[in-house]
């Protein structure tokens, strides 16, 4: 890799010599570059087997606030799907959306390509001779690093600190959970992690803890929490969900009962459930060590010490939740890094795969004060806001191109294997530290033996390290009082991340930005959202422009109202306005970071909202968010036509909403799968989305009903009837094919579609320039072009898969054998699939059950995939509000 | 000089006037505009228009329905007033067959180039191939292309087959070698003699008696694109004669128009009569009227039907955000024929004139409401959505107007817009009157 050191680009040439290489390193043992060293395949396949077959390999991803345990899909050397590690406990096989769109990220053309010295190209020898220059004793070097959870790492500080005394290493995360650490300091007198069996707990009170969808532990938590409410579950015990919170979470909407609330009161409340003041206390008391109650991190620490005094309160202490200390702490805030800076201390400033000038809060002017250090390094994916300013930029590998380790929520450390050589001379934050720490300073595999000696072939093939999850300590709370906040009057401005691009570090992904938000469906940008009556207030449309004024600052930005906000709440999601020249997340939507203090970070009181009288469009795929009539399904009728042939198998689905939680996994995980081509915002403006698989929501008060919709696979499907050139057709199995070749596009079957779950390139969509997107995509799958009708398949690929590997074997397809996209990602396990014409299958026994139904069942389509009607569990004693 | 002198030395001598020749600029500037949408549309898809998902169909639908229909006037004054003897259609029959077949002709580009892959549209045929492939026979889509290609058919080879007797009268009459030549060639070596003119008569009844069942069949086929589908307000039987009382309506309206600007511009009122345009006025009404029973018939079945996604979408025609469009056809088609009752009314060409245009307008407009209410709003709320139309989709309707009127102008110019010997015919007869 060392000879494009000095490139800024590649071409196609060095691209597909690059490839050869990852090639070369993705066999049993690879020689090609830094760092040569043998990665283990998740599963060594039989001998005798195709080439052209994937390999697997185990790795972790960091993403969305997580940290998910991946198994890598790669074809001949090039990864192509990520799927979640089931030996991993955050992940149990499944994954967010984010970890799905990492690999398009790995292959993304706009990534930083070369080293740069004052914007122009130098190369590592440049770098290590500038290192090499940095004295030992003299404490000018300071290292700025994300949150330090990769062991390795927080041993390779030490070391550096050891190396260089008197320098500095500070942590900072845009979202990160100080608050709940401090909360455990207020409570316990240390910063301990927490953890939640949510298995155990039969009433949970939330305050503001969206532990389905972006908490540390979201997947897995949404698992146990989805199996805990099977209504079919044999020996089930009534759960129940109460959430309380300002701007609605995906936790909220899928809660039996849920209260929006200004954030700023959340606390008050908090504290009268400790003063026994509420009704809910006696169904929490009721469920002594059964029950849970769990704060976000964008609370005060005051509310989880409360927290934490219920909990050991109501016995749950060491049943629903546990305290763990958290290995890797030790680093200065941002704040200090500042200070320093100010006093002239700081020389020489690394930033490890980070981009404060952004992430920053606006008073601390981070990206001004960065000029003030004489020289800084940084690492990225990008060239970034913070690479723009500094004075070297490295390109960061990507996490499928290092060795590394990190620890998840519960604390338990998993391996970050490289799937593939760095495609584009990136190194990773260990290279760099190793390169201040001197030639004795091991590298990739070396490295990480050094922190795990008895690392084995079994612990990298199965990417989790077993036993390294700290024990769970027993604590007293030790808590004098708590000062409560007097209530505060005028609006709150609450800062959240956003769902898809998090704090903007996903921003570039294109997959991610035209993924729908979940409760706005928004795609490529953020907005302000707002209730319903303060847009009354200020007759204000949805992309109807604001000014929000906070203390001296000011932006202007769209408006999206959403049903279950809190009156006197206006939330921004961070991570939009960047900056990043050549990729995705140019352009769009508007920098909240702006308005955020270092002392407010997540809610700023008393702003002021003023309608500027401007408007913008908003890309959101769905307009319509009420479900309008009630359905009365009438009689069926026999159909006058043959029956379909049947086939040896009948495959069909069953998707259980009781389970959904809306998350969005299941559309990027088809995506990925099925090389289904971004369309950019003003497509989308345009209603031309290509996700062959939604997620439907609708309103029922302040709670959302959510229904993954693709296509129903009818067997009698009106989109066959239509279609003049058979372009698609039933096949025995009961699928409902699409023949790409077929297809004139009259899109009659479109029209003809009651689901609307087909999709047309009214355009090019598919890029078929971009070299290294074609590396990218799923061999088994064609890639559209314009012109062309098409929908989801059942994954036919996996099903011929399937076929090929049971008529080798002589058998038949067994049960659970074939695994689509979105049922393998699910967290929450709402999906099955499988063989309906056997009484035994898994999605058999779903179908028996008496909450199924088919969706539009009076237009006597007769879907193959049906749905599992939900069943909330509200208090019947509880009205809707507090 | 007789009538059909006139009209005649109108196509041999070419004096179109000034009228004619800014008419006729301003059609090829569309049509050229036309080209470039065509070009473009094959670049880059049809995602230059509009259209969406749900509204996978718009304008070029409407377009495709609103020409075809146009066409519809023409067959039945030449083929069934022909077949029903009513002697006052020989002034209209020549140019009105011209208007078919131009009509249906700009009407055939449009199920072509709205396709995703226009140049594969051949796989409707059902030609024999390697691959054994043959067309879905259930699909109203594919009917619809056999259904356009035989009308098509029929309707060219009719309208010049009464071209030939006075294509020879024309080659008879020039003067330049090159117009003799020109007239020579196209008259196929007619010569008026009394076997020619008994197998004349006899094709002429035949083809007659072709085109008035394709009359019906055409737009009931137009109308099964739609019928076919399971959508609210698509899904309906009446579709069928709904449609080729709308297409009667609208063909007969762009008769008059047609008829009125002939009339005035040329002089040909001694030809054109007021009787005939107070003929064609009252077939408008009475086609009108039929579309608006077939209205009321349409709210009443929805409402009938106690289907609720048929109620809601009636509802949502009348009040929804496509609501302007259904009150501007009612007003159009329903509204502005009743001054057509007055017999002072049907006098006035002004009158008429403009409850053409109306009425020309009101059923593009018809055809764009019953397709985009439909689509607009169907079964899952999740999936509603709008329809914006772009320039590019009024490029290709102002386009095929031009494409329209630029064949139709030189039609004016090289062919005689009357048909001259039926003229003569039926001069004969009037003078024998006593």
């Amino acid at each position: 890799m060392r000879e494009l050191a000095g490139d800024t680009s590649a071409d196609r040439r060095e691209f597909l010599k690059l490839l050869g290489a990852s090639f070369a390193l993705a066999g049993a043992s690879g020689c090609s570059g830094p760092p040569a060293q043998e990665i283990v395949p998740w599963i060594r396949r039989p001998p005798g087997v195709a080439g052209s077959d994937p390999q697997f390999y185990a790795s972790t991803l960091r993403c969305g606030g997580d940290v998910l345990g991946v198994r890598v899909e790669t074809h001949e050397g090039r990864p192509t799907k990520i799927e979640g590690n089931p030996l991993h406990p955050a992940s149990l096989g499944a994954t967010n959306p984010m970890a799905q769109a990492a690999v398009l990220d790995l292959w993304d053309p706009g990534r930083s390509q070369g080293i740069l010295r004052k914007g122009a190209a130098a190369s590592w020898d440049d770098f290590l001779a500038e290192v090499n220059g940095i004295p030992a004793d003299a404490g000018g070097l300071h290292v700025l690093s994300g949150r330090v959870d990769s062991p390795t790492l927080a041993a390779q500080r030490q070391r550096l600190l050891g190396r260089y005394p008197g320098s500095h290493w500070y942590e900072y995360e845009s979202i990160d959970n100080t608050n709940s650490l401090e909360g455990a300091r207020l409570a316990f007198g240390a910063p301990l992690g927490v953890r939640y069996r949510m298995d155990r707990a039969d009433v949970i009170v939330s305050l503001e803890a969206d532990f389905l969808g972006s908490m540390p532990g979201h997947v897995r938590y949404a698992r146990d929490f989805a199996a805990s409410r099977q209504p079919e579950a044999a020996g089930r015990v009534e759960r129940r969900l109460y959430v309380l919170e300002a701007t609605p979470s995906l936790t909220g909407v899928k809660a039996d009962h849920r209260w929006a609330m200004a954030s700023s009161d959340i606390g008050r409340f908090a504290q009268r459930l400790a003063n026994n003041e509420t009704p809910l206390i006696r169904e929490l008391q009721a469920k002594r060590g059964r029950s849970l109650i769990l704060v976000g991190p964008t609370q005060p620490p005051f509310v989880h010490a409360l927290a934490h005094v219920l909990n050991e309160r109501l016995g749950n202490a060491g049943q629903t939740v546990e305290y763990f200390e958290w290995p890797e702490g030790g680093s200065e805030s941002l704040q200090t890094l500042v200070t320093n800076i100010e006093a002239g201390q700081v020389k020489t400033l690394l930033i490890l795969d980070g981009n404060p000038v952004y992430t920053a809060p606006a008073d601390l002017r981070f990206g001004e004060r960065l000029g003030k250090v004489p020289v800084t390094i940084h690492l990225g994916l990008y060239r970034d806001e913070t690479a723009r300013v500094s004075t070297w930029h490295l390109p960061a590998a990507h996490a499928l191109e290092t060795w590394s380790d990190v620890r998840g929520y519960d604390g338990s450390a998993s391996i970050v294997q490289p799937v593939i050589a760095p495609l584009y001379g990136g190194h990773s934050a260990h290279e760099v530290i190793a390169a201040l720490l001197g030639p004795d300073e091991p590298n990739g595999l070396d490295l990480l033996e050094r922190t795990w000696p008895n690392l084995s072939d079994q612990a990298l093939r199965r990417g989790f390290i077993e036993g390294s999850a700290p024990a769970a300590r027993e604590v007293r709370v030790n808590l004098s009082s708590i000062a409560v906040p007097e209530k505060a009057e005028g609006l709150e401005l609450l800062f959240r991340p956003d769902a898809t691009v998090w704090d903007g570090r996903h921003a570039t992904n294109a997959w991610l930005q035209e993924l729908p938000k979940p409760i706005t469906q928004l795609t490529w940008g953020n907005a302000v959202i707002v209730s319903p009556d303060l847009a009354a207030q200020h007759k204000l449309r949805n992309g109807d422009h604001v000014h929000i004024m906070s203390g001296s600052n000011q932006i202007e930005a769209p408006i999206w109202i959403v049903p279950g906000q809190a009156r006197s709440s206006v939330t921004v999601t961070l991570g939009y306005g960047r900056s990043v020249e050549g990729t995705q997340a140019m352009g769009q939507g508007f920098n909240a970071n702006r308005l955020r203090m270092s002392t407010e970070r997540w809610v700023t009181r008393s702003v002021r909202l003023t309608p500027t009288g401007n408007h913008s469009e908003l890309a959101s795929t769905q307009q319509h968010h009420v479900m309008e009539d009630v359905r009365t399904p009438q009689k069926l009728h026999r159909s006058f036509y043959a029956e379909h042939p049947k086939g040896e198998y009948r495959w069909g689905m069953a998707i259980d909403l009781n389970s959904c939680i809306g998350c969005n996994a299941c559309t990027i995980a088809c995506q990925a799968e099925n090389n289904i081509p971004v369309v950019g915002a003003d497509q989308v403006l345009h209603g031309r989305e290509m996700h062959w698989l939604r997620v439907d929501q609708y309103w029922e008060g302040t709670r959302v009903r959510h229904q993954p919709v693709a296509c129903q696979h009818c067997d009698h499907a009106p989109c066959e009837l239509v279609c003049p050139v058979g372009a698609t057709v039933h096949d025995s199995e009961g699928l409902n094919l699409q023949v790409y070749n077929r297809c004139i596009g009259t899109r009659f079957c479109s029209n003809n579609c009651p689901y609307k779950v087909r999709r047309f390139n009214f355009l090019q969509y598919s890029d078929l320039k971009t070299e290294s997107l074609e590396a990218q995509r799923n061999p088994e799958v064609t890639v559209r072009n314009r012109g062309v009708m098409e929908k989801c398949t059942y994954c036919i690929q996996r099903i011929e898969k399937a076929h090929i590997t049971a008529d080798r074997e002589g058998r038949r397809i067994q049960d659970g054998e074939v695994v689509t996209a979105c049922q393998e990602v699910c967290p929450t396990r709402a999906i099955v699939f499988g063989d309906t014409s056997d009484p035994d299958s898994t999605v058999s026994r779903a179908k028996k059950s008496e909450r199924n139904y088919a969706l539009l069942e009076d237009l006597n389509t007769r879907p193959q995939t049906t749905y599992l009607k939900e069943v909330p569990n509200p208090n019947p004693l509880m009205k809707d509000d507090v | 000089m007789s009538a059909a002198d006139i009209v005649g030395s109108l196509a041999l001598e070419r004096r179109m006037g000034r009228g004619w020749a800014i008419a006729f600029a301003v059609a090829v500037a569309l049509t050229v505009l036309l080209g470039v949408g065509i070009i473009v549309l094959l670049d880059r898809g049809v995602g230059i228009w509009g259209i969406d998902v749900p509204v996978a169909w718009a304008f070029a639908i409407a377009d495709y329905v609103w020409w075809i229909a146009m066409g519809m006037a023409g067959t039945f004054i030449s083929a069934a007033l022909y077949l029903t003897r009513q002697g006052w259609r020989t002034a209209l029959n020549r140019y009105a067959e011209a208007m078919t077949v131009f009509a249906v002709s700009v009407s055939g580009l449009f199920p072509i180039l709205h396709l995703g892959r226009p140049w594969f549209f051949y796989w409707l045929a059902p030609y024999p191939n390697r691959m054994a492939l043959w067309p879905q026979w259930r699909s109203s889509l594919l009917w619809d292309f056999f259904a356009i290609s035989a009308y098509l058919l029929v309707s060219i080879l009719y309208f010049y087959l009464g071209l030939l007797p006075d294509l020879a009268a024309l080659r008879d009459r020039a003067t330049t070698r090159g117009t003799q030549l020109f007239y020579g060639l196209l008259a196929l070596g007619w010569r008026a003699e009394a076997r020619q003119w008994d197998r004349f008569q006899t094709l002429s009844a035949m083809l007659a008696g072709l085109a008035v069942p394709l009359v019906f069949s055409v737009h009931s086929m137009v109308a099964l694109d739609f019928s076919e589908g399971l959508l609210p307000g698509w899904h309906s039987t009446i579709f069928p004669p709904f449609f080729v009382a709308g297409a009667l309506f609208s063909g007969f309206a762009m008769a008059l128009v047609l008829a009125i600007a002939l009339r005035s511009y040329f002089g040909l009122g001694s030809v054109i009569t007021g009787r005939h345009l107070d003929n064609l006025a009252k077939v408008l009404l009475a086609t009108g009227l039929f579309v608006a029973y077939s209205y009321v018939c349409e709210v009443f079945f929805a409402f009938y039907s106690s289907d609720q996604h048929e109620i809601r979408l009636t509802l949502n025609r009348f009040q929804g955000s496509y609501a302007w469009t259904y009150w501007v056809t009612a007003f159009c088609n329903v509204g502005s024929i009743q001054l057509l009752w007055f017999p002072r009314m049907r006098a006035n060409v002004v009158v008429l004139l403009t409850v053409s245009i109306l009425v020309v307008f009101g059923m593009w407009m018809e055809r764009f409401m019953l397709i985009v209410t439909s689509l607009y709003r169907d079964f899952l709320p999740s999936s509603w959505g709008m329809f914006y139309p772009t320039r590019w989709d009024f490029v290709f309707l102002f386009g095929s107007i031009g494409l329209f009127f630029a064949l139709f102008l030189l039609f004016l110019r090289y062919l005689p817009m009357v048909s001259m010997f039926e003229l003569r015919k039926s001069s004969h007869s009037e003078h024998r009157r006593p």
